[in-house]
């Protein structure tokens, strides 16, 4: 291989590098995909302020390659934000090139240690219904996909 | 809740959700002015912070209203809300969308934000078929993308929060933060609280909220003129309801007006298997 070349492939991968967009989960959780769609089949399991590249966007959705495992599949884009975000168990944001408008601190305001002040203010308010009902309503994809087949709905 | 040019501002900077606004590094100082304060704060309410919030206008919800138990029925209801959330702009929120019945005769709906879903017994048997449901469900799902909720707390609760928090990362409250928070906290869900069940959203809410759940109603195949249907059985039932969704949301005859405009066409009948478990699955309801 020439020495023209393997410069050339060379800045081409330092340019692919400064082109990369790093994201960030903003949900809870969330699953990696083989395809653009919710029918898409789980490649891994994504978690709140989890670190991914993004490779490239179709419509909605995301093709992006994981920081930690190095899984590459699909996200819907509402999962992700533009931001770091920083755990409080992960310590204090050591890069100081990152400004604070690119990072998100998460728990920062109203969080657990808040609802939890709240709830002692206002014992008579039943937490446990509200876990009771987030709980409950966790439809798996089969099932939705039967649902709207059976009503012959589109999803 | 009266619709000021302040709060019209305010739901501009968080119908951005949590996306990066263009801020320059100087202002991202601790020498905040009173204005700067209120806009990071409005920016800085992240998808975390909504659902605990959502929680707790969950649980308020819920000390006013018994949960209906009907296991077939909620999950029924369950079904159709995730399906409408798959096919909407926001599918993936913190916590995910939770749907539950309400044990009440009265017609109405409420959404918190973060993704809980309420209906009334009394709203699911004005519903004819399941593509009604599905529209006062698709409206409900519009709320919680548009951040309506959020957007009905008090500007000056986020200066409040904003005083607390300052612009540093603060890992662990101290005792006096989190009393100052949990007060804006109490504060904010007591806002929500009162523009759900006794004062209802701001009239361009509602419209903004029918015309955004059109989006989600189509990309399922549900048929949008259904909104039309549920819409005009509301006007029957409501004319002289003094409590419930008559009393917190615009006439539905003004709603029908606004929103007859953007309704496409009518997809013809719905199909049978559709109204055979709509029936099957409301029939104790």
């Amino acid at each position: 291989m020439s020495i023209l070349k393997i410069t050339l492939i060379g800045l081409s991968l330092s340019s692919s590098l400064l082109n990369a967009e790093f994201l960030s989960v903003q949900v809870k959780k969330t699953v990696l995909r083989d395809k653009p769609s919710f029918l898409g089949k789980s490649i891994a399991k994504l978690s709140y302020a989890d670190q991914v590249e993004s490779a490239a966007t179709q419509n909605d959705w995301s093709k992006v390659k994981t920081i930690k495992g190095e899984s590459i599949g699909w996200v819907h884009s509402s999962a992700l934000i533009n931001k770091t975000i920083i755990l409080s168990s992960r310590g204090k944001l050591t890069n100081s090139s990152v400004s604070q408008s690119e990072v998100l601190m998460a728990g920062k305001g109203f969080n657990k240690e808040v609802e939890s002040a709240y709830k002692k203010k206002n014992a008579k308010l039943d937490f446990t219904l509200v876990n009771k009902i987030e709980r409950a309503n966790a439809v798996s994809a089969k099932r939705l996909i039967s649902f709207a087949k059976n009503g012959k709905l589109s999803i | 809740m009266k619709f000021t040019l302040t709060s019209a501002a305010l739901i501009l900077f968080l119908s951005t959700g949590c996306r990066e606004l263009k801020l320059s590094t100087a202002d991202i100082t601790d020498g905040f002015n009173f204005g700067k304060q209120i806009y990071e704060a409005s920016k800085d309410i992240t998808q975390e912070q909504e659902y605990y919030v959502g929680r707790s206008v969950a649980a308020n919800v819920l000390g006013r209203y018994k949960l209906y138990d009907n296991a077939e029925a909620t999950a029924y209801v369950g079904d159709i809300g995730a399906l409408l959330a798959i096919n909407s702009k926001q599918p993936e929120i913190f916590g995910g969308y939770h749907f539950a019945i309400l044990d009440s005769d009265e017609i109405n709906a409420f959404a918190t934000p973060g993704g809980f879903v309420f209906v009334t017994r009394g709203v699911l048997r004005l519903c004819k078929s399941e593509d009604e449901l599905a529209a006062i469900l698709a409206h409900e799902i519009s709320h919680v993308q548009l951040k309506h909720g959020i957007g009905s707390v008090k500007d000056n609760r986020w200066t409040d929060v904003a005083t607390t928090l300052g612009s540093k990362a603060v890992k662990k409250y101290g005792n006096k933060e989190l009393v100052q928070l949990t007060k804006s906290f109490e504060d904010s869900i007591s806002d929500i609280a009162n523009a759900l069940v006794v004062n209802g959203y701001s009239r361009s809410y509602e419209y903004e909220a029918d015309e955004y759940s059109l989006g989600m109603l189509r990309k399922s195949a549900y048929d949008d003129s259904a909104t039309l249907r549920v819409l005009s059985s509301m006007d029957d039932r409501l004319k002289d309801d003094a409590l419930g969704f008559g009393s917190t949301h615009p006439k539905a005859s003004d709603r029908l007006e606004a929103i007859g405009k953007l309704i496409q066409k009518q997809n013809g009948a719905i199909p049978t298997v559709r109204v055979q478990r709509f029936k099957s699955y409301m029939k104790n309801v």
